[in-house]
């Protein structure tokens, strides 16, 4: 990819599991091995890229190097797991009831088909922090919207197709409202911009609308 | 206090250094300078320290509490001190009271870097105080009315006079193919390469897309969402062609017929809407050899 990046695919289906896992594999087995020439790793559904120095290496030199580390494996870092409070109430869910309208179920039946789910951490990109959740169950699944809405409000939980997200900025989105979570969930001054991390489970827990922040 | 007093400023003029490379896996690009090389020019004069990046919109600004050098180098921008040209690229000393308003100059160019020694100050994020447009993280983008103080104010000598400025390869911008160029018929392929393209007013930080004929993969194309890197030359479902930016969103589905060399990217940036672009592939390795005879720093 260019004249310093190598796309390694793993996959093409963005619900391949073992693809995600092989991609995260490779990830921890190159940022255990810190080459000199790395200057970054970036994770997603199926492609790891490979970001060198091109003063310390090439093309080839990735690809052997990758070649020769994966027989010794990668393991990915244990998974860590989060719960994720989110107010479904009034004001914060504007597309609550389109949702439930479309998919024949009740508001409440919505919710609770969201909070039994277990999400996983398919990749954090596009904007800062915003972390891509995998696991969407069947009987929520709706195509996004025909248009985004211009912005959505920061902490907004969305979903779309087997997708959920909560968005870290107000951003324009066309994936369905249907909750807001007062999680921060971009961290300006830590390490790393998101406490999330590829292969991390999430599952959400709704909460009333007094306990969020006024 | 003293500073530079914003008087009028257009649109996408945003506080500015080399921006935050390695986040890209958490959905951070690295920002940055639209023109690495300009943003270096404005360093050899005055050093490191957060500067502005001035849109074609332009910028216009008085000069309070102190004396400092300040220093505009970049694109073709026409630089006035109290109504004189100071014959941009080049750094010169601004009094308080002094108004200076940089504006686009005739011949091309459309980012200009504005900087002092010890800088401005701003505020960081993620180490950078390079500005991410679309959240607003990092430095910022200016607006009327606002003061943006000196770091540490000074009039520096031996920095003032023309900034030199090394010259830029002329001809076609260049390609390294792929990753998904398998998805486009040879046709699509050459279409892209031997096409003459425009630049557009459908441009900003995050990328620029092209007039010309459509490029169309084989088909529709499902890609999970996958990493993306600045130089991207990204196909819609319509076969229209966008170039990706310093503020790129780090993943797309869409496909990427191929990158272009970062050597190119500040050349390309500094295009206006209606110039003429021609694309050339070059070979991974020749992308590398282009990196290792010095042609551009890494990043």
């Amino acid at each position: 990819m260019g004249e310093r990046g190598l796309l390694l695919t793993f996959g093409a289906d963005a619900e391949d599991r073992a693809a995600r896992e092989a991609v995260r594999a490779a990830d921890a087995a190159l940022g255990a091995a810190a080459p000199g020439w790395l200057l970054e790793a970036v994770p997603s559904y199926v492609a790891l890229l490979i970001v060198f120095d091109p003063l310390a290496t090439d093309h080839e030199g990735v690809a052997a190097f990758i070649d020769a580390m994966a027989p010794a494996g990668g393991r990915a870092p244990a998974p860590k797991e989060w719960e994720i409070p989110f107010c479904p109430a009034n004001g914060y869910a504007p597309d609550l009831s389109e949702v439930a309208a479309r998919t024949g179920l009740a508001e409440e039946e919505v919710i609770a088909t969201f909070c039994a789910a277990t999400f996983e951490v398919a990749m954090l990109g596009f904007a800062p922090g915003y972390a891509y959740l995998a696991g969407l169950p069947e009987a929520l699944r709706l195509p996004r919207k025909s248009a985004p809405v211009p912005s959505v409000a920061r902490g907004s939980v969305i979903v779309a197709g087997a997708q959920a997200l909560v968005m870290t900025l107000d951003l324009p989105a066309g994936w369905w409202r249907i909750g807001r979570s007062p999680m921060k969930l971009l961290l300006p001054e830590a390490e790393g911009v998101s406490p999330l991390s590829p292969g991390d489970a999430v599952r959400f827990r709704a909460i009333p609308a007094a306990e969020m922040p006024s | 206090m003293s500073g530079l007093r914003v008087r009028a400023v257009g649109a996408v003029v945003t506080i500015c250094d080399e921006g935050r490379p390695g986040r890209m896996r958490w959905g951070v690009p690295a920002s940055g300078p639209m023109d690495p090389g300009g943003l270096a020019a404005l360093r050899r004069a005055v050093g490191p320290g957060p500067a502005i990046e001035v849109s074609l919109g332009g910028l216009e600004f008085a000069v309070e509490g102190a004396p400092c050098t300040l220093a505009v180098a970049g694109g073709g921008f026409e630089v006035r001190r109290n109504g004189l040209d100071v014959s941009a690229p080049c750094a010169f000393g601004a009094f308080p009271g002094d108004v200076v308003r940089i504006a686009p100059a005739r011949r091309g160019g459309a980012w200009a870097y504005l900087g002092a020694p010890g800088g401005f100050d701003a505020p960081l994020w993620q180490g950078s105080a390079a500005t991410h447009v679309s959240s607003g993280l990092g430095g910022g983008v200016l607006e009327a009315g606002m003061l943006l103080r000196f770091g540490a104010p000074r009039i520096d000598y031996a920095a003032q006079g023309p900034i030199p400025v090394p010259e830029r390869p002329a001809g076609p911008f260049r390609l390294v193919l792929g990753p998904q160029d398998r998805h486009f018929p040879p046709e699509a392929i050459g279409t892209l390469l031997s096409a003459e393209w425009r630049a557009t007013a459908r441009g900003d930080r995050m990328g620029m897309g092209l007039d010309g004929p459509p490029v169309r993969p084989d088909g529709a194309l499902s890609i999970p969402s996958e990493p993306l890197v600045r130089g991207a030359v990204q196909v819609n479902g319509e076969g229209r062609v966008t170039v990706l930016a310093a503020d790129h969103q780090t993943a797309a589905g869409y496909p990427k017929i191929a990158v272009m060399v970062a050597a190119d990217h500040g050349r390309f940036a500094q295009l206006r809407p209606g110039d003429r672009v021609r694309f050339r592939a070059v070979t991974p390795k020749e992308g590398v050899a282009l990196v290792r005879e010095g042609d551009h720093p890494i990043g």
